[in-house]
């Protein structure tokens, strides 16, 4: 038996497919030395203030308050995977949790660097440019686990994680002794 | 999920080209030409921020008064492109 829940309002759905986008295009396709990729970051940017608003107005599962990065949750989430219990979280797991808050920081801090770069203080400095390679490739890296883990997660909870953030539901198994934790 | 074993092996593929060298271009431009240009510059009134090589051009990231400037030079440091 499966529960249908909505867990990604439209906002969370539109935000995390636009920022694909956008990080991709910048990444691998503007020329950083055109004004179309600080166009570009400065979207990213506006999008990310946006999502920061949304996580202390939207709704339950787009709330900062729903997954708050706490170690203890962490853990328990590693030690069920270890021991192979299924608890699929409604809205962002533990561990999941964490990567949003890595990949949020990480961004923040590309477009920060980013910007700087236009300015008369930091224009030209080896440093700045650096940290914002540096950290676009963390990004990276931190995509690259991060769409491992939700395919592993998918394939590990038998629930299709890609699927949600596009539809918004989650096909939640309720089988007993598999209940969905929250 | 359809073939997660073929998901994860792209991913393992696009991770090692990441971490591939190729990810950071060198573009050093040869020091007694970094000096002569520098001097160069300066004496122009520009506070030069950094130099390196571009499409085979020198590109200087220079500051003068409140403005700033990328200037492209030849083998020669003659200017030949101003922009970006």
């Amino acid at each position: 038996m499966t529960r249908r829940i909505y867990v990604w309002d439209l906002f969370v759905r539109l935000f995390h497919w636009s920022l694909v986008t956008l990080f991709v295009a910048n990444a691998f396709f503007t020329d950083p030395e055109k004004a179309l990729h600080q166009w570009l970051g400065y979207a990213i940017a506006g999008l990310v203030a946006l999502r920061i608003v949304w996580g202390f107005i939207g709704t339950r599962h787009a709330r900062f308050s729903d997954f708050l990065p706490t170690p203890s949750a962490a853990f328990g989430q590693v030690r069920d995977i270890v021991h192979a219990r299924q608890n699929a979280h409604a809205g962002h797991s533990p561990l999941g949790a964490l990567m949003i808050y890595n990949l949020l920081l990480t961004i923040i801090g590309i477009c920060l660097t980013g910007y700087m770069m236009t300015t008369l203080a930091y224009f030209g400095e080896e440093w700045v440019e650096e940290a914002h390679e540096i950290l676009v490739t963390w990004a990276e890296i931190s995509v690259l686990l991060h769409v491992a883990a939700v395919v592993i997660e998918s394939g590990r909870l038998r629930v299709n994680l890609i699927k949600s953030m596009v539809v918004g539901y989650k096909e939640l198994r309720t089988e007993s002794g598999l209940q969905p934790k929250r | 999920m359809k073939t997660p074993a073929g998901i994860m092996s792209a991913l393992l593929v696009g991770a090692a080209l990441l971490a591939s060298p190729a990810a950071f271009a060198s573009d050093d431009v040869d020091p007694a030409v970094k000096a002569k240009l520098t001097k160069q510059l300066k004496a122009e009134g520009y506070d030069v921020r950094k130099l390196q090589m571009e499409d085979g051009l020198i590109e200087a990231y220079a500051v003068k008064g409140n403005e700033k400037f990328e200037l492209y030079f030849d083998s020669n440091l003659k200017l030949v492109k101003k922009g970006g």
